[in-house]
């Protein structure tokens, strides 16, 4: 159906920053390879790039929106830092699923997770895990920065929850 | 299926279900009529989460609100997501449920918000088969919402309230009139609102959403993170007028403001429906 196939377009348009950049630099060779002919493809001409790049925006904001709250340890460590990540890292990588913010953050988390990377960012990938798998358990190295000591300190830190139950949290010194 | 708004409970005006808002929820005036709750938020519950959903329904009229259903996507609907989507509203029997004129899904990509449908008669066909599937797992009366859109779509051959008014027309649905959607659409695309209100239905109007954005680059934002401006409380009063709705409900979802700021505008709407003799 000529509609289904537009809306594919478009839907990748809005969240593909590098498929927006390939078509907004050869519209109708792009608008063609991706399989769009007749008036689909003169409607696909039409489009204002200007807009389309707005709305690309707006869906940026509307992830980021959740990554202060789902990670708020990292996030006030790193302040605006994280944020300008955020972007770079979600213009090339779109989300799926039900509960798609968890997901986001908990691949957002992952994709930070470098020599890096604060260490407050291990607590918050062992919670966004243990929120995201739905497992009975899980447990990780949680790394606590110490203001007066050199490097952080190694705490191990369960979380479990039993059927649909919370989350429940506990740290072994 | 014909929701006709005359046909419907006069439920005043209430808020869209915040966790931060529990606690003023249950107290002994919240100043809340009804709430409008986030289908999605409920869906895979925990137990707490239905815990809270019960504590909710015994407490108020609860409307859920769909968000993904895509009953714009000419693939199709999400048959796991309707079946959700069913399970929930059809638990809570609610006078009515909402969801949007959107795609939010396509070509197996979750745009991950609410994107226009293409003004035309084959848009319309999508959403008219998509909304008839809808109607057999779900009889409870269905009501649309109009949405913002940043990107106006080529080929559009109708104006938007022609549109609204045809599908409500083609499947029995009533609308969700988003007066913040409607103001931000005439700010940012030079929509005319009154031609807008006159092509709608009037007995089909059952409910407005409100609240309030920001501006940004020239353009407003549909944030829900404000205090309503005074254009939209016009464009209230003016539709609370024509169209014999039966709730409206605050749609705050950012920056969340303390509890007697909402309060305070829930006492406004619900001054200017008496004004019109929406409700008592």
């Amino acid at each position: 159906m000529e509609l289904a196939k537009e809306q594919a377009f478009l839907a990748k348009l809005y969240v593909d920053a590098e498929f927006r950049g390939q078509f907004f630099g050869a519209p109708k060779m792009q608008a063609t390879a991706f399989g769009l002919r007749g008036a689909a493809l003169d409607r696909a001409l039409e489009l204002d790039a200007e807009q389309v790049r707005q709305f690309a925006r707006a869906l940026l904001q509307k992830r980021w929106l959740a990554i202060p709250k789902l990670m708020p340890r990292t996030a006030k460590v790193m302040r605006a830092r994280l944020r300008e990540q955020f972007m770079a890292y979600a213009a090339d990588h779109p989300v799926h699923g039900i509960h798609k913010h968890v997901t986001d953050a908990l691949a957002f988390a992952q994709y930070l997770n470098t020599p890096e990377a604060p260490p407050e960012l291990s607590y918050e990938l062992g919670h966004l895990a243990a929120l995201h798998s739905r497992a009975i358990w899980v447990f990780r190295w949680v790394y606590l920065r110490q203001p007066m000591k050199q490097g952080p300190s190694k705490r191990l830190v369960f979380w479990w929850r039993i059927g649909n139950g919370p989350l429940h949290e506990y740290w072994i010194h | 299926m014909k929701t006709a708004a005359q046909d419907l409970p006069c439920l005043g005006v209430g808020l869209g279900f915040r966790d931060r808002y529990s606690t003023d929820l249950f107290s002994d005036d919240p100043g809340v009529d009804f709430l409008e709750i986030t289908a999605d938020h409920f869906f895979e519950a925990s137990d707490s989460k239905q815990r809270q959903l019960e504590l909710l329904r015994d407490r108020f009229t609860l409307i859920p609100h769909g968000l993904d259903l895509s009953l714009g996507s000419a693939e199709g609907l999400d048959a796991e997501y309707l079946s959700q989507l069913a399970n929930l509203v059809n638990a809570l029997n609610p006078p009515w449920w909402s969801e949007h004129i959107a795609c939010t899904r396509a070509g197996g990509i979750q745009i991950g918000h609410l994107s226009p449908v293409p003004f035309n008669e084959k848009g319309r066909q999508v959403v008219v088969q998509n909304i008839h599937r809808v109607q057999e797992q779900i009889p409870v009366p269905l009501i649309l919402e109009n949405i913002t859109y940043d990107v106006t779509l080529p080929g559009g051959s109708e104006v938007e309230g022609e549109f609204l008014a045809r599908i409500m027309e083609e499947t029995g649905c009533g609308l969700l009139l988003d007066i913040t959607n409607l103001y931000t659409n005439t700010v940012n695309h030079g929509l005319d609102a009154t031609v807008f209100l006159n092509a709608l239905p009037a007995e089909h109007v059952v409910q407005l959403h409100f609240t309030g954005g920001h501006e940004a680059n020239g353009r407003l934002v549909d944030s829900h993170s404000r205090a309503t401006p005074e254009p939209v409380w016009d464009l209230m009063a003016t539709v609370l007028q024509q169209f014999p709705v039966k709730g409206i409900i605050l749609e705050r979802d950012e920056n969340l403001p303390p509890y007697e700021e909402l309060r305070a505008e829930m006492h406004r709407a619900r001054q200017l429906g008496r004004t019109w003799n929406r409700w008592s």
